[in-house]
Parts: structure tokens; C-alpha cells; sequence
């Protein structure tokens, strides 16, 4: 969206008309017909203290639609408008939709004054919205600027006011003017005794022109708290940066010129400040005042006002303002007969803006009045230092009747039920009242000394190493028997293991089958393993009480099957050998003796 | 020969229980009387009550913890706090000793800097050693008569007893070493004079370098004549009189002695 031009059009109003030239189309389409918010108009402005040559961003919210409109503008004739464009929202949070546009302008103050900016008025589907209003105050251009400006970069301080009441707040406000492309920037703000500075928001970055050049400005508001009174020197604030520096290339152009840039550090100093703080005046101080200074309001409600004797209703006081808002006082409730008080923990909110800190305390207390009749309750008091007029201050609530009907009696321990309606249960924390140990052990028990520390040391290391002893000792023992007996189990269930394999595989090879007579020899003669030749299975046979008809049998059955793997041969059929190896071995698990 | 040999050993089963015996009725008679003088408020009489019944037999926490409850009373900080640490060695968990020692230790005039420790460490020292050697050897039964169990009979549920076991007891046996260690190389001390100056070397004409109050634990290093090197934190080390600081380890102070 471009918007092309501002026509004036009645007096002291401007009517900004829009034509839209280009809308995502895409975006159109993904806006839902079900959008629920509701039309709202609001403005706003990025500050509102600018000098006659800088620029204020001044930013249309119109909140609900995504069709353009076009706002009026009241307050505008002291100004030149220069359009910044427009730019459309749209959210979808928890099912929630919301859309916005916001139009930005750009306003050049033609003179000095405080100008009111506003109401906006947009007409949108026959109904007309109005918007708020908002100050500007416009004044000369600040000399500090102008007198350095013909640097390409500089910094300028000002406090909001050179004396002020202690407690009050100050602005010291630095701007960093440049033309320049900079980076890494870095501000060393000055330190001192008896003083802090706080920074108050985001720093405002626009557009000034000083001695006819245009420099960009970088605005940093600061507030300075201080408890000391009399003269205070702030050094100056310096701001370190690298400023980008373009190299050209020794042809002439070329298009690599924009790559070659380099960063030189730099760094600038303002000016120091002096601020004088005035101890506040002893004359007219109230006797309540807490050192409260700015501008601050105390308001009270009592709800409800009318109640049956026994039950409660609750006080409520908001003390709300700006200035030294964390030195707000706790209001005290002051004793009234026939009423019993209950207190709620105070709530403080403190808000911090670049127009300094504002805040609000609520307190709350629970009435519950124990006999029927009507009560006064308050006023309440506030006293402060006001800063603008310079002078102590003192606001109240005003008095607040209550009315108390003749209710049930009653019983004040049913009280904490009744009261779970109007404010949550307040718990105390349980402290001492005195400090003092606790008795002697004077039991007889005192004197029986632990299984434990009865043992000695080394009684102890024999219990740890009792465990770990008995099971070595069960190693050792086992070990040599275990072994035997699996060896015997092994060669006992030689003969099925072979039964099994031969039996596995109906395709059985010749190969397998000397592999599988092989391990029935190992497993029954108790050998760790390997091929047995013809000639050493007899010998061993023999040597194990196997006749010798029975090795020879053997010897040939072996020799024939490795005659059938190696050559490819055999004159028996598979079956058949498969027959005699099983009866052999029958009569081998017989024959050998264990 | 062989019936004197009877009578000796029928002589020695009859008199040493006796001798046992009569020995506890002297303890408990002399704790009785401990016990009336401090709720008599004499605190000095049951200081020496409970100190005759920790010279004739083997020491307890709460015995440590009465005689630091005695030196509170009497307004002495330091040797208030080094009984509640003796006792701490032995009744690590009980709430009456933590609390008054709680109360003991902020009634001490020196800031401790606080030391970064593991937090397992922390958390250890509210076991009892005895507690932790009894939990130790359940678990070293129960691995040990699972790796026997294993020898013969290998299952699933076997392996994964074994897992469990072997990780609970390895972190049991590191953690009741760790404990042991804690307590018997405990080289903490605690200044029990109201007030000790901290010198450059072992003799009063060293340069005073800092002052340490009632109540306040330093690590005993070596001694030599009557002073001790004393360490109160890293960078703060010196020179204290023996007789102002006492290690908390009655066997430290027989090797320090010897």
C-alpha cells in the first residue's frame, strides 16, 4: 500500500486520502470473513518534546479492518505531513483473530508551541470513530547541537531542568547525531558519587536537520536519581562507535566498491552538565509526609456500604501518581469501635516509560463491623512535594459512611468463613518470641553405645570382606567339581546329539555326516575338539577299552566317508551309511569306559 | 593342670561381667546425677558428671550433646559448638542436636565464607556413619549371595538382580567411604577462647595477623610448643595458641599430643 499525496482539505483538519496501489492479493485471500475484533481508532506519537528541526513519527492505529481508510486529522496545520507508509497486521492467537493497519506519517513542526494532535476521525461502514488526542511541544532548536554541527557525528546532553527537589526525578537525555554509516555502537554514561542513571525505555531513533544538514538522531532518556543535595558535575557522556569508511577502488568504479569499506573506531564526548539539587523546604512540611515527590492522587471505595452486623465489607485505597512512586506510604487504618479490621497485603505496580516512573499502591482491608449503627469510615490523607508547583501538598479521600443493620449474631470463630468471600485468608508467618536450645538427653538410652561403634576397625573390614570371601571360597570349591560334571553330562548326551543331527536334515551330505560322527567321538571320549584321523580314532578307541573289532568297524567307517568327501565316491548308498554309522555309535557309547 | 586351667577361665566368666556390670551402675549413677544438676541449673557439676561418665566407658552423641547443651547454658559458645560437633560424629540426624547447634552457630561473632561443595557431599552428612555401614553391608550380602546365586543358576531375573544390586552397592561402599573418610581424617577445629589472635608464626612476638572468635571451625594443621597452624580460609592462615582452639576429633588431639 502507497499512499501518494496529503490535500488539505477544511480548516485545521486534514483529510489524507489514499490510493491503494498495490495489496497483496495473497493476503486478501487468507484474511477469514469471521474476523470478531472490533473497530478501534487510536494514535500515537514516538515523543512528545522535539525541537522545530527534528521530525515526530505520528502512527494512525485502526484496529478491526483491513480495508484502507482514510483518517482526518485534526491539529495537523502546524505541521508538514510527509507519508511513511502503511503496513497491515493480522493475528490468530488461541482461536482469536485480530487485524490492523497502521498508517505512519512523518511530522515537521513549522513553529514553536505546544500543539494538540488529534482526535483522528475515520468513517467505516456508515459509522464514524474517533481516536485520541496527543500533546506535542515543540521548542527552539537546541543550541548544543548546532553549535557542533558541522562534525559528522556528535552527542549532545540536556537535563529536563538544571535544579531540582531532591527525591524528584530528572531526565538527562543524550542524542547521538549522525550522517554517517556507523556500527557497534557503545556509551559510557559518567559515574559518579551520589547520583545513578537509569535508562527509561527504548531509545527513539528519527530523522533531525541542524545548520541545514540532515543528520540522523539516536535519543536515549535516562532518569537521574540522586539523595544529596547541592551542586552535582556529570562528566561528559562519550559514545564509542566504528564508522564505516568506503574505499574506492584505484580504477575508478568499480562494482566491487560497495565490499570495500572498513570500520574505524571513533569516539565522541558531550558537553558536561551541572544540576543543582534543592533540599526540600522545611516550611509548611506536613507531619505525615514521607518524602513522596511529584505528582500523586489517593482515591477510596468502600463496598458494600450498607451490611448486616457480622458480615464484612471491603475499604479499598489506590494511591496512584509519578514520580519517587517506590516511596509511596502504606495508609494506616485507624482503630474504629465496634469494627474489627483485617488487612490485605498491599499491591504495588510500578511502571517505567521515558516520561519516568508512574505507578499505583492498592490496599485493602476487610470491615467487619460487630454491632449495627452508622460508621464514618476515613478520610484518608496523602501528603507529597509537588515539583511542578514547588510546594507541599496534601489530598484526601473523602468521608465514607457505612451502615450497619442488626444482623444474626455472630460466634467470632466462625469469622475466617465468612470472610473467604471478601479476601483471601491472610497467613502469618510463625516467628520466635525468644530463642533457647532444646533439653538434655536425660533418657536412658543416652548411654548405649551402638552395635556399631562397638565393632573395632578391623571387625568392621572383616564384616565388609566376610561376603566376598565366601563366595571365592565357593568359587574355588566348585570350580574343579563343576567342570567334571558338565564334561560328564557332555559325553552322556553324545550319543542323542548325534541321533538328533543325523535325523535333522532328510538331504543329508556326506560331509555333514562326517562332521557330525566326529563330534560324537570328542564329546564321547571327553576331547576338546578337532578332526580325529582314521588311524588315531582306533588308537584311541582301543585306549579307552573299546575291543578291537569295534575300532577297526570304526577305523573303515571313517576312512570310507572321508574316501566319499574327498573323491566324490562312495559305493554305498547314504542311507545305508547313515544306518551303520548309528548302530557303530551305539556300540561306541557302550564300549568306551568313562 | 588341666582343673586349675577350668577354674581360672570359670574365675575370669564370673568377674569380668561383674567388673561390666558394676562399671554401667557407676555410668549411669554419675549420668543420674548429671541429668538433677542440669535442671538444677548447676551446670559446672553436670559438666564434670558427664565428662566421669565419658572417661569410664565408650562416648555417645548424646553425651556430646549434653555437655554442649551445659557449655550453652554457661554462656560458652565455643565449647558448646565443638560438643555439637563431636556429637554430630554420632547422631548426625538427630533434630534436637541440629537445631541447637543451628542456634549455637549463629551466636558466632566471625562470618563464615561459605565453602562450594558437591551437593551429594552436603546431603551425606545428615547420615549417620553407622547408617550408612549397616545399608552398606545389606547391599554387600545382597551382591555377593547374587554372584553366588549366578555360580549355579543363570536367569534372566538373576542378571538383572545382580544389575541392581551391583550399582546400589558400589554407590553404598563409595558413599559410606566417603562418610568414613569425612569423620576420621576430620581435621576441623573450633576456637573455644572468646577471643584468639592469629599470628605470623609460632610465638607471641609474630606479627598479629587476624582475630578469631568463640565458636568459629578452622582446620588444625601441625603444631609446634604450644601453638598451633590453624585455617580459618583459603588465604587466611596462621598461628593460634593450642589451649584456644580444640580439634573436634579426640583422636586427632592423641596424634596431635603423641
Amino acid at each position: 500500500m502507497v499512499i501518494n499525496k496529503v490535500i488539505p482539505n477544511i480548516k485545521g483538519t486534514y483529510g489524507i486520502q489514499m490510493k491503494i496501489k498495490t495489496i497483496p492479493f495473497i493476503i486478501l485471500l487468507l484474511i477469514p470473513s469471521f474476523i470478531e475484533a472490533s473497530t478501534g481508532l487510536s494514535i500515537h506519537v514516538d515523543r512528545s518534546e522535539v525541537s522545530l528541526s527534528d521530525t515526530i513519527k505520528l502512527t494512525i492505529k485502526v484496529s478491526g479492518t483491513q480495508s484502507a481508510v482514510n483518517p482526518r486529522v485534526a491539529g495537523l496545520q502546524n505541521f508538514r505531513v510527509q507519508s511513511g507508509g502503511t503496513s497491515s497486521n493480522f493475528s490468530m492467537v488461541n482461536g482469536q483473530v485480530s487485524s490492523s493497519i497502521d498508517q505512519t506519517y512523518f511530522l515537521f513542526p513549522n513553529k514553536v508551541g505546544r500543539f494538540t494532535i488529534g482526535p483522528a476521525i475515520v468513517n467505516i461502514s456508515g459509522k464514524t470513530y474517533k481516536s485520541n488526542t496527543v500533546n506535542i511541544t515543540v521548542r527552539k532548536k537546541a543550541t548544543d547541537a548546532s553549535q557542533q554541527s558541522s562534525q559528522p557525528v556528535f552527542l549532545t546532553v540536556s537535563l529536563s531542568s538544571p535544579k531540582a527537589y531532591v527525591g524528584q526525578t530528572v531526565f538527562y537525555t543524550v542524542k547521538f547525531y549522525y550522517n554517517v554509516s556507523v556500527r557497534d555502537l557503545g556509551i559510557v554514561l559518567p559515574e559518579g558519587n551520589g547520583f545513578q542513571l537509569k535508562q527509561l525505555g527504548k531509545p527513539s531513533e528519527y530523522s533531525s536537520r541542524v545548520r541545514g544538514k540532515k543528520y540522523n538522531v539516536i535519543e536515549i532518556r535516562h532518569a537521574l536519581v540522586t539523595e544529596r543535595t547541592g551542586s552535582l558535575s556529570l562528566e561528559p557522556t562519550e559514545m564509542k562507535m566504528n564508522v564505516l569508511e568506503r574505499k574506492h577502488s584505484r580504477h575508478g568504479f568499480s562494482v566491487f566498491d560497495n565490499f570495500f569499506t572498513s570500520a574505524r573506531p571513533y569516539s565522541v564526548r558531550s558537553k558536561p552538565a551541572k544540576l543543582t539539587i534543592l533540599s526540600l523546604p522545611e516550611a509548611n512540611r506536613p507531619s505525615e509526609f514521607t518524602g513522596l515527590v511529584g505528582e500523586f492522587a489517593i482515591q477510596a471505595q468502600l463496598d458494600p456500604t450498607r451490611i448486616p452486623s457480622g458480615e464484612s465489607t471491603t475499604l479499598s485505597i489506590k494511591i496512584s501518581g509519578q514520580g519517587n512512586v517506590q516511596l509511596m506510604p502504606d495508609i494506616t487504618m485507624p482503630d474504629i469501635e465496634h469494627i474489627k479490621v483485617y488487612s490485605d497485603q498491599p499491591v504495588i505496580s510500578i511502571n517505567e516509560s521515558a516520561t519516568g516512573y508512574s505507578g499505583e499502591k492498592t490496599m485493602k482491608w476487610a470491615l467487619v463491623p460487630q454491632k449495627e449503627g452508622d460508621y464514618v469510615i476515613g478520610p484518608f490523607a496523602l501528603s507529597f512535594f509537588s515539583s511542578q508547583k514547588g510546594q507541599y501538598k496534601t489530598v484526601s479521600t473523602p468521608q465514607m459512611h457505612l451502615t450497619v443493620t442488626p444482623g444474626k449474631k455472630v460466634d467470632m470463630a466462625s469469622l475466617p468463613a465468612t470472610q473467604d468471600h471478601a479476601l483471601p485468608q491472610i497467613k502469618k508467618e510463625v516467628t520466635f518470641f525468644q530463642r533457647d536450645i532444646l533439653p538434655v538427653h536425660d533418657h536412658a538410652d543416652a548411654l548405649n553405645v551402638s552395635i556399631y561403634d562397638r565393632l573395632t576397625n578391623w571387625q568392621q573390614l572383616m564384616m565388609i570382606a566376610i561376603p566376598p570371601l565366601i563366595y571365592l571360597l565357593i568359587v574355588l570349591l566348585f570350580y574343579r567339581k563343576t567342570r567334571l560334571k558338565l564334561e560328564k553330562l557332555t559325553s552322556k548326551k553324545a550319543l542323542s546329539h548325534l541321533n538328533k543331527a543325523l535325523n535333522k536334515n532328510a538331504n543329508l551330505h556326506i560331509s555333514e555326516m562326517l562332521k557330525f560322527f566326529n563330534q560324537f567321538l570328542n564329546e564321547r571320549l571327553q576331547r576338546s575338539g578337532g578332526t580325529l584321523t582314521p588311524d588315531e580314532a582306533k588308537q584311541i578307541l582301543i585306549s579307552s577299552g573299546v575291543d578291537a573289532d569295534l575300532a577297526n568297524n570304526t577305523q573303515s567307517i571313517i576312512k570310507t566317508l572321508e574316501a566319499a568327501v574327498y573323491t566324490g565316491q562312495s559305493d554305498q548308498d547314504i542311507n545305508t551309511l547313515k544306518q551303520s554309522i548309528e548302530e557303530l555309535a551305539k556300540k561306541l557309547d557302550k564300549g568306551i569306559k568313562s | 593342670m588341666k582343673r586349675l586351667l577350668i577354674l581360672y577361665i570359670g574365675c575370669l566368666l564370673i568377674i569380668i561381667p561383674a567388673v561390666v556390670i558394676a562399671n554401667n551402675g557407676e555410668r549411669l549413677d554419675a549420668f543420674v546425677k548429671a541429668n538433677k544438676a542440669y535442671s538444677d541449673g548447676d551446670y559446672q557439676l553436670a559438666i564434670n558428671n558427664y565428662q566421669s561418665v565419658l572417661d569410664t566407658g565408650k562416648p555417645t552423641g548424646s553425651l556430646y550433646y549434653n555437655m554442649g547443651n551445659c557449655y550453652y547454658k554457661m554462656g560458652d559458645i565455643g565449647w558448646a559448638i565443638l560438643y555439637y560437633e563431636r556429637a554430630m560424629q554420632y547422631i548426625a540426624d538427630d533434630p534436637d542436636l541440629l537445631f541447637n547447634l543451628k542456634l549455637a552457630r549463629s551466636k558466632v561473632e566471625d562470618q563464615v565464607e561459605k565453602k562450594s561443595t558437591l551437593p551429594i557431599i552436603n546431603t551425606l552428612k545428615h547420615f549417620k556413619l553407622s547408617t550408612l555401614f549397616w545399608l552398606m553391608m545389606l547391599s554387600n550380602i545382597g551382591f555377593w549371595g547374587i554372584m553366588i546365586i549366578r555360580r549355579f543358576h543363570r536367569s534372566e531375573w538373576s542378571y538383572y538382580s545382580f544389575v541392581a544390586l551391583g550399582i546400589i552397592w558400589v554407590i553404598l561402599l563409595v558413599s559410606f567411604s566417603a562418610r568414613y573418610y569425612e569423620v576420621h581424617y576430620d581435621n576441623r577445629g573450633v576456637v573455644v577462647a572468646s577471643q584468639t589472635i592469629v599470628r605470623s608464626g609460632p610465638d607471641e612476638k609474630e606479627t598479629p595477623l587476624f582475630e578469631l572468635h568463640a565458636g568459629t571451625i578452622i582446620a588444625c594443621e601441625r603444631q609446634e610448643g604450644n601453638w598451633r597452624l590453624v585455617q580459618f580460609t583459603q588465604g587466611k592462615r596462621g598461628w593460634a595458641k593450642i589451649s584456644d582452639t580444640i580439634p573436634i576429633r579426640i583422636k586427632q588431639i592423641r596424634n596431635i599430643d603423641t
